[in-house]
This record gives C-alpha cells, structure tokens and sequence, in this order.
C-alpha cells in the first residue's frame, strides 16, 4: 500500500492498485527466482513493489486515457505540520511529495525511491529519458524550496 | 549535489521506504473475494468464448474429410434393389431339381470371367458380395460341396466364394459407378448487387452427395465487385472535401457450403467462403469549390457590377491506400434457397437466390460488401 500511494494519491485507488498487483503476483509467482536465498525477503519484497509501481502505472496511464489525469499544478500551498530538527516527519515526507507535480512526484519516487534509471523511467512513463532527468531536477529543486520554506 | 539537498533526499527516500500503512481489517477477506470473482469470471469467460468461426469450418472441415476418407462405401439403395433381381435370379435354379447340376454350369461360366475381371474390380465384386452373403448362403442350401468342387480349378479359396463371385460377376461395374454418380461437377454464373452497378461472377463448382439430403459443396468463383464508401464529407482544406468513396474489388471466392434437399427439387444452403483478393482499386469522390467572379452590366446604370460565385466541382482521386488487398481474414456467410430442375440423366440446373453476408475484416461499417443476387448452377 505503502509503495502505490508514492504514485497514486487516492487511497481508494491505492487500494485498487495493491488488490491488483497482489493477483500479479500470486499469478506470476512461480516466475519469481531468489538467487540469493539469505536476502530472501528482501528479493520479494522488491520483486512485489516492482509489480506494485508499475500496476500503478498502468492504473496512472488507464485515468489519463479516460481523462481523468490528476491536475499539474506548480503552485505549492503546502502546510507542513510538524518539524523535526533532524529528521522529517513521515507526514511531512508526504505533504512534501504530494505537493509535487504529479510528473516530478513520479520521476523522483522512481529515481530517487525505487532505483530505475531514467532510460526505464522513460520507458515507464511514456517519455523521453532527457525529459526524464528535466523532471527529475525540477523536482529537487521544488522540494529544497518547500523544505527552505519548511525550515523559516 | 549540496550537503542539504542530500540530506533531504535521503530522508525523503528513508521515509517513503519504511513507510507502511497498518493491516485494515477485512481487507484480505475482501481481496479474497475478489481474487475468486475474477477466477470465476476468467473461467466462465474461457468456456463463454466463441472459436473464431475458422476454428468451426476447420473442425467442420476435418469432419468432412475424415467422413469422405473413413466413410463405408455402401452402394446407395437403388443400386442394391437393381441386383436384388440378379441375386433372386440365380437363387431360383436353387430351387430347381437339379441344383448341383445347374450350380455347376453357374459357377463354370465365373471361373471364365473371373480370369478376366482386375484385381481392383475384385475387390469392388467381393464387397458387394460380402453384403449379398445371406442370401448366397440361401441360395443352395442343399449343394454339397463335395459334388462342386470336381468343376472348380484347384484353388484355396473356399467354394462359398465362388458362389459369391457367380453372382457378382453379372453385373461388376456397377458399384464404381455409383460412387462416381456421388460426385457432381459443374460450372456457376451468378449475378449480384453491391452497389447500383450489376456484378457478375463465374467459377468451378463440385458437390458431394453425403445423404439423401444433404451436400457438401465447394468450387472457385471468380468476381469482381464495387461498394460504396459511407462517409461523412470530410473537409480536407478550406476548399476541397472528401464526399465519398468507391472500392472496385477482384477476387477468388473458395465457398464451403452445406446444402439440405428436403423434397425434390427446393433446397437451402448454408456455407462460408473465403475471400482472397487479387486486385482492389480505391477511388475517392472529392468536391473543391472555387470562387468565380463574372461581371454584369446594371440596367439601370450601364455601370458593370461584379458579381460571385461559388462553384462546386465533383472530380475523383486514386487512392494509394487498400483496405482489403493483402488481408487474409475477408470472409463471407452464404445463404441461399434454390429450386434444382433435371435437364437430362446427368445434367442439372439449378436457380438459387443468394446472399453473402461479410464476416471478420470483411465486415466495415463504412463499406458495405453486403451482397445479394442470383446464382444459376449446371451440374453434370
């Protein structure tokens, strides 16, 4: 749930996600390979989260087709709750993300959060891989912005 | 990349990573049900699919082969009331006083023929024996074999064939030919209306006779034909818009069709034919209008006077596209009612009002292939 809410805000939808990606999963599980049994765990945890981002992918890309996309918005009208002064709180981490643009939220949570490079952001998203790195800085950018305004 | 941006990012990834939402209750009892809906629903709809209809004229199309291949190739029934009389007719000196005599000079008379008939006429003799065998048995029940066998050549097969082989040798070439008289051959014209033009068409046509009312037939017709484009005008520039369209289509059309004969005469057919298409031109009908400025003279004032107009002009256009030349899917549903009238023994006549309905790529909404007309057969 954890993993589809980085990309889809509805928690209705998240939810719809993580039903979905679980019947990928329990339908392609004799596809999953552990080559390292010690880190076995670990290796599901992130074959599941893989099948997860891209579900929600595809569920981001279904919306779209119906016109239903969520709204680009550069404005930033975040109200951050609670500053911790050494680390952020996880609802801050969130009013952070979710003030993103939706473009930006999704490069930097693939970039950034799951490892792809931005040759497969490109190829998940639709874009181009120069588009891919544009976005990405963009989004670094808006946040050091929010976290400065955080910090006043 | 700045110590504080790090430094944020890092937290960010941290946070997102080990950021999990609590179970919810009843959620994996929802997903549960969810997860057997969809099972069941991929279960029904696997069952519910429908074969592509090749997948039925494929099955179809085995069946009938397998049938014509492994079929028992009986004589039809006229075939073996025509040697009831034959069989009855060498059972009669059986009854006589002198059976062993008169069966002597019968069988006397095979050993010459038989030496004449071929291997495969043998084989056709011995069938339409083996379904005469009763009766043979009837037919000297009191000959001895034992007074027989003086007038036979020293041979291994038994004496009951040779008694088989007396009544067969009457008549041996009729069983070929009632296998031959299953086959018809033929030629077809057919005239049909797709658009306002009249179509003709004209191939090769075959039927088998499966019972005594139902055909298979299959055959090669060529056609050409034309459809019209049903299409909104399309405005391709201020002044030039697309209004319609014609497609001239030349194709080979191989049917397979079922025909059932209820009574003498009147039949209905059912079938599907597949459509390759050799040739296909594709015009559009485009409509450009122009602006014509003529000068007038005012009656009143002498003065000349402009005056405008707007005049359309219709005119065609090649296409460089095709939309059915090269597909591989055109296929067509036949059917048709039809009145069969005897010329001669052999030959047949045949008027059959049909209609082709498109199927798979063939079916447009915006080109209607549609077809209906009449057939006329000659079966020989």
């Amino acid at each position: 749930m954890g993993v589809a809410l980085r990309y889809v805000s509805d928690r209705d939808t998240a939810g719809m996600v993580v039903n979905d990606s679980f019947l990928k999963i329990f339908g392609n599980l004799d596809t999953f390979e552990c080559r390292d049994p010690d880190n076995f765990n670990k290796l599901l945890k992130g074959w599941m989260a893989k099948i997860t981002v891209r579900t929600a992918l595809n569920e981001i890309r279904k919306k779209k087709a119906s016109s239903l996309e969520e709204p680009l918005t550069d404005e930033h009208h975040g109200h951050f709750s609670v500053l911790l002064p050494d680390n952020l709180h996880i609802e801050n981490v969130w009013d952070l993300i979710n003030n993103l643009n939706p473009k930006y939220r999704r490069v930097f949570t693939l970039y950034e959060v799951e490892g792809f490079n931005h040759e497969e952001i490109a190829e998940l998203m639709g874009i181009t891989a120069s588009s891919s790195r544009v976005y990405l800085a963009r989004a670094k950018e808006r946040l050091k912005m929010l976290y400065r305004t955080l910090m006043v | 990349m700045d110590r504080e941006e790090k430094k944020l990012i890092d937290e960010i990834r941290n946070g997102l990573q080990d950021f999990e939402v609590p179970y919810e209750e009843g959620s994996w009892e929802k997903f549960q049900q969810m997860y057997q809906e969809k099972a069941d629903n991929k279960q029904r709809s696997l069952r519910k699919t429908p074969l592509v209809p090749w997948k039925y004229i494929a099955a179809a199309a085995a069946v009938l082969i397998g049938a014509l291949i492994y079929m028992p190739w009986q004589a039809p029934e006229e075939e073996i009331n025509r040697q009831g009389p034959i069989a009855r007719k060498e059972r009669s000196p059986a009854t006589d006083n002198e059976p062993v005599k008169r069966l002597s000079e019968v069988e006397r008379k095979v050993v010459s023929s038989k030496r004449q008939v071929s291997s495969g006429e043998e084989r056709v003799i011995e069938h339409v024996l083996a379904s005469h065998q009763d009766e043979v048995m009837l037919t000297e029940p009191d000959a001895p074999d034992q007074e027989v066998a003086p007038t036979l050549p020293k041979d291994d097969t038994p004496p009951v064939r040779w008694r088989e082989l007396t009544l067969a040798s009457n008549d041996p070439l009729d069983e070929p030919a009632a296998l031959d008289s299953r086959w018809k051959f033929g030629v077809e014209i057919n005239s049909s209306l797709t658009s306002d033009k009249l179509q003709l068409a004209a191939g090769l046509l075959a039927q088998f006779q499966v019972s005594d009312k139902i055909k298979v037939a299959t055959g090669l017709t060529y056609s050409s034909f034309a459809a019209v484009h049903a299409i909104s005008p399309v405005q391709l520039s201020y002044d030039t818009r697309m209004i319609g369209g014609e497609t001239t289509i030349k194709a080979i059309d191989i049917p397979l069709t079922v025909v059932y004969e209820p009574s003498d005469g009147w039949f209905a057919s059912v079938g599907v034919s597949a459509l390759a298409v050799l040739d296909e031109n594709k015009i559009h009908r485009m409509e450009s209008e122009a602006l014509h400025e003529t000068f007038v003279l005012d009656p009143e004032s002498g003065a000349s006077v402009s005056v405008f107009e707007v005049v359309k002009n219709e005119y065609i256009e090649q296409s460089t596209d095709t939309d059915f030349e090269g597909r591989n899917n055109l296929r067509y549903l036949n059917l048709s009612l039809g009145k069969k009238q005897r010329l001669n023994k052999r030959t047949e006549i045949l008027f059959e009002p049909f209609v082709k309905i498109p199927m798979g790529d063939l079916k447009r909404e915006d080109i209607n292939l549609l077809n209906s007309g009449i057939k006329l057969k000659l079966l020989f």
